[in-house]
């Protein structure tokens, strides 16, 4: 009863921020029209998904995970497939609704999974390694391309990653991680935020949710300290979102300052709301840090009204 | 190298094992106090206690000629307790490769092994392809035929008491070198190997040193700043003379020699050229025939076109199965088979192994050049100790060449920069450069061949292009390196850009298979720009990366990449593994950093992505190497000679594919109670190899003055022998009268319950001078080499050691 | 004021090459001496009048019952007070200079007339050349500094162990050394730094170097 009741909170207040969002800009309506459900969904899985039971819950060797090597890397977070099928069934619909140009491929992926053939969950953890190949043999399968493909499952599994990932936040939160990249899945952050009176800053890993703490000015892509290197992007009436974007790797991060931001802080729902960063940043060549399956942008249409922004020197 | 010697000071851990780097390659220690003042961890695996362990936070003992024992149970050690980096491992070694089914290996033997001809068939050594012809692949790596779960397996014997029983190191200290070089196997860690002849003189060499490969790659230290494995070359150019093919088997650039069974140059082309179906590999070898061609045509000039096979059949051919290492020719000269000698730079009277038997092989010759900077033990062999000058009929001219530093000339280092030097001054009397010697005999062969009508086979001398000369007529180092370095022989449009006849090629990607290029060592390709400018001069000290890449400072082989394989430095997506050293970089489609192997993107790029190691067929390295003549994975054998009745691994004592001499010369002893101590020999700093060029220095034979045997404190007791007694050294092949250095730097081994002494001494002596220096070492030293190059077995090998 | 010049031998760096006992032959054109193996590296014995540096090589076993090698590149330690000048000073005047510029004590040909045995130093560096009975030791090559050079064996060092340069940034460089090293190593220590030019840092009791390391 409690789960359930809190599982409808949350589902409620992504509904209230969004709503919000639409309101004061309108030109992120439809996109945000779309990811509301999904969201919301995800959030009703992520309570209801039992902890899984074919995760080894072991603690890493502290020395090698301290020097960057990932519960992913160390094999403790293998992909559970325990709750595969509850999650495809609530979240194909959901998805078809949301994107209705990729109803076929979802079509084929839902026969995938019933088959077993081709098999999704070696593809899946080929994702996660960024092993590229098998995903490409599987999207020509599938009679898709492998950057639709890669955003599919993204989508439709991330429920069943951010649960593994909690289950495994334990055997962790004494180490010391100082990377840009997630200790438990090794994927890149897709956000940063500031919090607490000194702005200390934090990062949201784009594939399971996980959450670090990362240094002030350092880039988590590729660990640049030069603050010569480095610039926010950011448009004038909205300071408290802004792309961090790194010179060296040419890279960038969506990042907001919590201590300024209006909404209520829903990490998913505050990337969806600064798609209009995005496509600002990459129209300079700028890519994101978090790989493509993790992104919203490349896979929407979206109206290029561009607000006036407005680069500093951070 | 994979890497360079500045590169060492990048290391978090350094690995020393077969080489006492800091009397023998001084110089590498400025870079490895560097590393360690940065907080690196320095160790020594070693028989003996160097000055090099001095320097090390942690000093190993070992036997003599057990190094794969040692890393075997490394990588046994960095499987079983997950030390691998496994995004490494996964995607750029061929763990993930399944093997054939019929792929066996048991006690000590791998399948296919014949014992009549000591030979492996190898039909059996080899990977798994689909219809496609692409290897198949398990990256879980749990397939139990996968490349990893048979290395596992391999391995899984290696367990630390086995192997301290094999090497007599103790258990704890295993323990720690492996606990402390298996944590460079993390992303923003690096560990180095530095290895010399400590590896490459056993019979197992290169066995070993592939063991010390293996372990780099599992640990994915490869390609990375501050990581691979290192060979130090010495001093005389070492690297620049097997650049340039001073190896039997080899012709310039690693090309291989040819044999009799190919007598065409499509032969020799198909035979060596690999094949892949994998577009993802780029297979560099699949150019070996634009390399092939462009050789040709440097050596023969006009005379090379395509109806002649660019005089293919001008080229010496070894006959099948012939090998024709230093051993084998010592072994002709001794059976009478070769008889005349052109020595250059060489004293193999001391520097080859059984020296009286090498001693007695140059008197049977009719005849010997022998072209050095002072006389040595090899040019007066006719009056060394118990010949008699009357009875050899050797005829032997004495040709006084210049110093190196009285040449101008390239030099490549370990790192494999090729510097450019001058003459520092002039070479005194009638010395002159080698090269001239050669110009003025090759010039004269010529006169001779033509002036002789009825001369057999003349092609070869007459054919070959020979103008090496200035207008004085003097050998031209200039024109010779601009030959090295090929020229366009026509005028060619390669991409956008159009190259005039005479112009250098500046990048052997640009060499043609069809004699429109020129270029007598493809790997020096580009050490010369377009326009003639000799890249090998420069001496511009800008470091765009920090690194101390120095890209501008001479010229590094192969196309100033000055850390090889360095595409494995980054993951899949062309990021660095380790931004903090970050070596290369992919941003904004390209690369950024130093000169990557290969211009195409990461491997992330499914259509245009190549994998990084593309020198291999398969593209990725080795873990499974079925390259060699002894087996895919390195196992351990005792030496030729060793002091163990049995192989605690298997039932195999020796290496069973290295070939056995057997002259009356080549004796060898086992476990002989008469020769009961193990032998290794060794250089110190102050001689260069058997002294010949440093005992005329007073300063050096001051500083070393005599032969002498170290041996531990429990030997000498054992043998009633003091420090600095007079002692006899005797291996089943000669004796040698010595000092005794008696130390507490040489300790007794534990070899499974048995006490073995190991002993060891220096081979930079020779009876010509001083007086009283005493004679080379290499009286003792056996007729044994490596299963694969056949490099002499210099480091474990039995004696007995008594007073005088 | 100008403090003088000092040269720092760090022995944790040292590899033992010789490089430095060699290239004080070659400056200093002194001859290669007659020697014979007598059971160690070391070579010759000791300084002579014709070896003015010698790389002193100590070995023995730790605590923990492993080798330890030691080296120790024996030269004069050009003391701030140089009590071999003080000695000599009282019998033949002027015969040992201490170069202003940069403290280096200097031996001349009036040291001939000095009784070999009432020369005091406590490092046991002075040697007396048997035929012309003059007193011989390392300059600190002070005729290579005078003409902007540093001293031979400094240059010749690979792995740096050996530093030259102004005697307070020596100092300071010895300082940092020693609390960088005694984190390895607790006993590490600089030799005697206020009272000599040529400072050592050990990382290990001084006499396991050389009898006379810190002075007898």
């Amino acid at each position: 009863m409690t789960v359930e009741s809190s599982t409808e909170e949350r589902v409620k207040r992504i509904k209230k921020t969004i709503t919000k969002m639409k309101k004061e800009t309108p030109s992120l309506a439809i996109i945000l029209k779309l990811y509301e459900k999904v969201f919301a969904e995800r959030a009703r899985l992520r309570e209801e998904l039992p902890l899984p039971m074919d995760v080894r819950i072991s603690s890493p060797d502290p020395f090698r995970f301290s020097h960057g090597m990932t519960l992913m890397n160390e094999g403790i977070f293998p992909l559970s497939t325990d709750s595969m099928e509850k999650v495809s069934d609530r979240m194909i619909p959901v998805l078809a609704r949301a994107f209705p140009k990729i109803r076929p491929i979802l079509k084929n992926v839902k026969t995938a999974l019933k088959k077993n053939k081709p098999d999704l969950k070696t593809c899946m953890e080929n994702m996660l390694h960024s092993r590229d190949e098998i995903i490409s043999q599987t999207a020509f399968h599938l009679e898709t391309d492998p950057v639709t493909l890669k955003f599919v499952l993204g989508q439709l599994f991330k429920p069943l990653i951010e649960k593994q990932s909690e289950s495994l936040r334990s055997v962790i939160q004494n180490l010391n991680w100082e990377k840009g990249y997630c200790p438990v899945c090794g994927s890149f952050p897709v956000l940063s935020y500031l919090k607490g009176a000194e702005g200390q800053r934090w990062l949201v890993c784009g594939c399971c949710s996980h959450e670090w703490r990362f240094a002030r000015t350092q880039c988590p892509f590729c660990e640049n300290e030069d603050s010569k290197k480095s610039e926010l992007c950011f448009v004038e009436d909205r300071a408290y979102e802004r792309a961090e974007m790194c010179h060296q790797c040419k890279r960038y991060l969506a990042g907001i300052d919590l201590r300024k931001y209006p909404y209520e802080f829903i990490p998913e729902v505050a990337v969806a709301g600064m798609m209009y960063l995005d496509i600002l940043v990459q129209e300079t060549g700028y890519l994101p840090m978090a790989d493509s399956a993790w992104t919203l942008v490349p896979h929407l249409e979206t109206s290029s009204k561009n607000p006036k922004s407005k680069v500093l020197n951070s | 190298m994979t890497n360079h010697w500045i590169d060492i000071q990048h290391s978090d851990v350094i690995l020393i094992q077969g080489s006492n780097a800091a009397e023998n390659h001084p110089i590498s220690f400025k870079w490895v106090m560097r590393a360690r003042e940065k907080g690196a961890k320095l160790i020594h695996v070693d028989p003996r206690f160097t000055r090099t362990s001095s320097k090390a936070d942690f000093y190993a003992p070992l036997r003599s000629g057990t190094d794969i024992a040692f890393l075997g149970g490394m990588i046994k050690y960095i499987i079983e307790n997950n030390k691998y980096f496994k995004d490494y491992v996964v995607n750029y070694t061929n763990a993930s490769f399944l093997v054939n089914d019929k792929f066996d290996f048991n006690d000590g033997l791998f399948s296919g092994y014949d014992a009549g001809t000591r030979k492996y068939d190898k039909a059996t050594w080899t990977i798994k392809k689909d219809a496609k012809g692409i290897a198949e692949k398990d990256p879980t790596l749990q397939d139990p035929r996968c490349v990893f779960q048979l290395l596992k397996k391999h391995y899984s014997r290696y367990d630390m008491e086995t192997v301290s029983k094999i090497t007599g190191t103790p258990v704890k200290d295993l323990q720690t070198v492996y606990e402390m070089y298996s944590s460079t196997g993390v992303p923003d860690r690096a560990g180095t190997v530095m290895y010399a002849l400590g590896q490459t003189q056993h019979t197992s060499a290169v066995q070993n040193i592939r063991t010390l490969c293996m372990v780099q790659l599992l640990l994915g230290n490869i390609g990375i700043c501050g990581g691979g494995v290192n060979a130090m070359r010495g001093e005389p150019n070492v690297q620049g003379s097997t650049d340039f093919a001073i190896l039997s088997g080899y012709l310039p650039g690693y090309l291989a020699a040819p044999r009799a069974s190919l007598p065409t140059l499509d032969d020799y082309v198909k035979k060596n050229t690999p094949k892949t179906s994998d577009p993802r590999s780029a297979n560099w070898w699949q150019n070996y025939p634009k390399y092939a061609t462009s050789l040709l045509k440097a050596w023969y000039g006009d005379n090379a076109k395509k109806d002649n096979d660019f005089g293919y059949s001008w080229v010496p051919k070894l006959d099948d199965g012939q090998d024709a290492n230093i051993l084998m020719m010592i072994d002709s000269m001794y059976e009478k088979k070769i008889k005349g000698l052109v020595c250059i730079a060489q004293n193999p009277a001391c520097s080859l192994p059984n020296s009286n038997k090498v001693r007695e092989g140059l008197s049977n010759l009719d005849w010997m050049v022998h072209v050095n900077i002072f006389n040595n033990e090899t040019a007066s062999f006719w009056k060394g100790p118990g010949i008699d000058p009357k009875k050899v009929k050797t005829e032997v001219f004495l040709l006084p060449a210049a110093a190196s530093i009285e040449k101008q000339g390239s030099v490549a280092n370990s790192g494999r920069w090729v510097q450019w030097k001058y003459e520092a001054a002039k070479a005194p009397g009638d010395c002159i450069y080698t090269g001239d010697i050669v110009v003025r005999i090759v010039s004269k062969l010529k006169e001779l061949y033509k002036k002789d009508k009825k001369a057999a086979f003349p092609d070869p001398i007459m054919n070959l292009k020979w103008d090496y000369t200035d207008d004085k007529g003097r050998f031209d180092p200039v024109k010779v390196a601009k030959t090295t370095n090929g020229y366009f022989l026509e005028d060619l449009t390669i991409g956008d850009k159009t190259y005039k006849k005479g112009d250098n090629v500046p990048s052997f990607a640009m060499l043609q298979a069809d004699g429109r290029t020129s270029s007598g060592c493809w790997i020096s390709c580009g050490s010369f720009a377009q326009d003639g400018t000799n890249l090998m001069q420069r001496r511009k000290k800008d470091d765009p990366t920090g690194l101390g890449l120095y890209p501008q400072w001479s010229w590094a082989w192969p196309v100033n990449r000055r850390i090889i394989y360095n595409r494995a430095s980054v993951d899949l997506n062309g990021k660095p593994y380790n931004p903090k050293r970050a070596l290369l970089a992919w941003v904004d489609g390209k690369w950024v950093g130093d000169v990557p192997d290969g211009p195409w993107p990461p491997m992330a790029d499914l259509e245009k992505g190549k994998y990084p190691f593309i020198m291999k067929p398969d593209g990725v390295s080795s873990l499974f190497g079925p390259g060699l003549g002894d087996g895919p994975f390195p196992e351990h054998y005792e030496p030729l000679e060793g002091p163990m009745e049995k192989n605690f691994l298997s039932s195999q004592l020796k290496n069973p594919v290295m070939k056995i001499f057997s002259g009356p010369c080549d004796k060898f002893s086992g476990c002989d109670p008469k020769y009961p101590f193990v032998m290794t020999t060794y250089s110190s700093t102050e001689h260069w190899c058997t002294g010949a060029l440093t005992r005329w220095q007073s300063w050096l034979t001051e500083a070393q003055p005599q032969v002498y045997v170290e041996i531990s404190e429990e030997l000498a007791q054992l043998r009633g022998i003091k420090n600095g007694d007079k002692v006899k050294v005797e291996s089943v092949r000669g004796s040698l009268p010595c000092v005794a250095m008696v130390t507490t730097r040489f300790r007794p081994f534990n070899c499974g319950g048995q006490t073995i002494h190991q002993v060891g001494m220096t081979y930079n002596y020779g009876w010509l001078f001083p007086e009283d220096c005493g004679d080379s070492c290499n009286q003792l030293t056996p007729t044994a080499g490596d299963a694969n190059t056949g490099t002499p077995e210099y480091k474990a090998f039995m004696v007995n050691v008594s007073k005088v | 004021m100008s403090n003088g010049k000092s040269i720092l031998v760090d022995t944790s760096l040292c590899t033992a090459c010789r490089g430095c006992q060699v290239a004080c032959k070659q400056w200093n054109n002194l001859p290669g001496t007659k020697t014979k193996q007598v059971g160690t590296y070391q070579n010759p014995q000791d300084l002579s009048s014709d070896t003015w540096k010698v790389v002193r090589f100590a070995d023995g076993k730790k605590e923990d019952g492993k080798p330890y090698w030691y080296f120790f590149s024996e030269m004069c330690r050009h003391c701030i007070m140089p009590p071999c000048k003080l000695s000599i000073d009282m019998t033949v005047k002027d015969a040992v200079i201490q170069d202003e510029a940069t403290g280096a004590v200097v031996y001349t040909e009036k040291t001939k007339k000095m009784p070999f045995k009432d020369v005091m130093c406590p490092y046991s560096i002075p040697r007396q050349n048997p035929k012309t009975k003059v007193l011989a030791k390392c300059t600190m090559c002070f005729d290579r500094i005078k003409n902007g050079m540093i001293p031979a064996c400094v240059k010749s060092c690979p792995t740096s162990a050996m530093v030259f340069g102004d005697r307070n940034e020596i100092l300071d460089m010895a300082k940092k050394r020693v609390a960088d090293l005694k984190k390895t190593y607790p006993k590490a220590m600089a030799i005697n730094p206020d009272d000599v030019r040529v400072i050592f840092i050990v990382t290990d009791d001084p006499n396991k170097y050389w009898k006379f390391a810190a002075g007898g």
